[in-house]
């Protein structure tokens, strides 16, 4: 199927500003809400979205920890990660 | 002569019907007599002589079948015993032929049961991965109150910052 190269031009052009928009904001995903001492160690800890919109989310699940989400990339700082990654390295140890 | 009781006449007489005799009988009783006989010896010999070439050919024949029967009992023996030779080849090869199938099925069989250990024992590697990492999700979820959670989480972000400098 061929696409129509107008409709391919936009579809980028739509892409590439979602992806701007979303390098805009930062989302920090929290197991409990996060007070303002520990969003400075954030800051501390990634300068780099210091000039960035933080968006702060909770989800229980994390057991602990925070899990950073930028764009397209994301920084998994849970504990559930780190249990995870126990249970692969148990697997990948059989 | 005639003093001695002997007739001349008579005496001539009777020679000439031994002579008259003589001629008759050796002409027509004596020579068809002889060339009989002749014939009959002739028919005799032919006879013994085709008697001698049966008896000769039959003794050929019995030599003959029995240096053939030796032959064929000989060729019988060799085929026998080729026979033979080639069925204990045959029985070799199928035996071995059956034993390497066999070893092929067993090291298969083998193989195929250690695979399954393997599974097996991975199988109850992860689920015991899985139940305890279970276990410790929910030992955790029982243990951590806001508390430990705020404080676990102070350490995680503390440590990212020295990571991070």
């Amino acid at each position: 199927m061929k696409i129509d190269p107008k409709i391919k031009q936009e579809l980028e052009h739509y892409l590439q500003d979602q992806l701007h928009n979303q390098k805009q904001f930062v989302t920090i995903v929290s197991a409990i809400p996060l007070q303002q001492a520990e969003q400075i160690e954030l800051i501390k800890a990634f300068p780099q979205f210091k000039d960035m919109k933080l968006i702060y989310t909770t989800d229980p699940t994390l057991l602990a920890g925070v899990v950073i989400k930028f764009g397209t990339k994301m920084i998994d700082l849970s504990l559930k990660s780190e249990l995870q990654s126990l249970k692969q390295l148990i697997y990948e140890s059989a | 002569m005639e003093s001695l009781g002997i007739d001349p006449k008579l005496l001539i007489a009777q020679a000439v019907n031994f002579a008259i005799f003589f001629i008759l009988f050796s002409r027509f009783i004596a020579k068809p007599f002889m060339q009989f006989l002749h014939k009959e010896r002739k028919l005799e010999e032919e006879r013994q002589d085709l008697s001698n070439t049966l008896k000769k050919k039959e003794e050929e024949y019995v030599t003959k079948e029995k240096k053939m029967r030796q032959e064929m009992k000989k060729e019988l023996d060799s085929v026998l015993q080729q026979a033979r030779i080639d069925a204990e080849q045959i029985k070799k090869e199928m035996i071995q032929q059956a034993q390497s199938e066999a070893d092929i099925i067993i090291d298969r069989a083998r193989k195929q049961i250690e695979e399954e250990k393997a599974s097996l024992y991975k199988d109850v590697k992860n689920q015991s991965a899985d139940l305890s990492i279970l276990l410790i999700n929910k030992a955790l979820k029982n243990y951590l109150n806001e508390e430990t959670q705020k404080k676990l989480t102070q350490y995680i972000l503390s440590n990212a910052t020295k990571e991070a400098h």
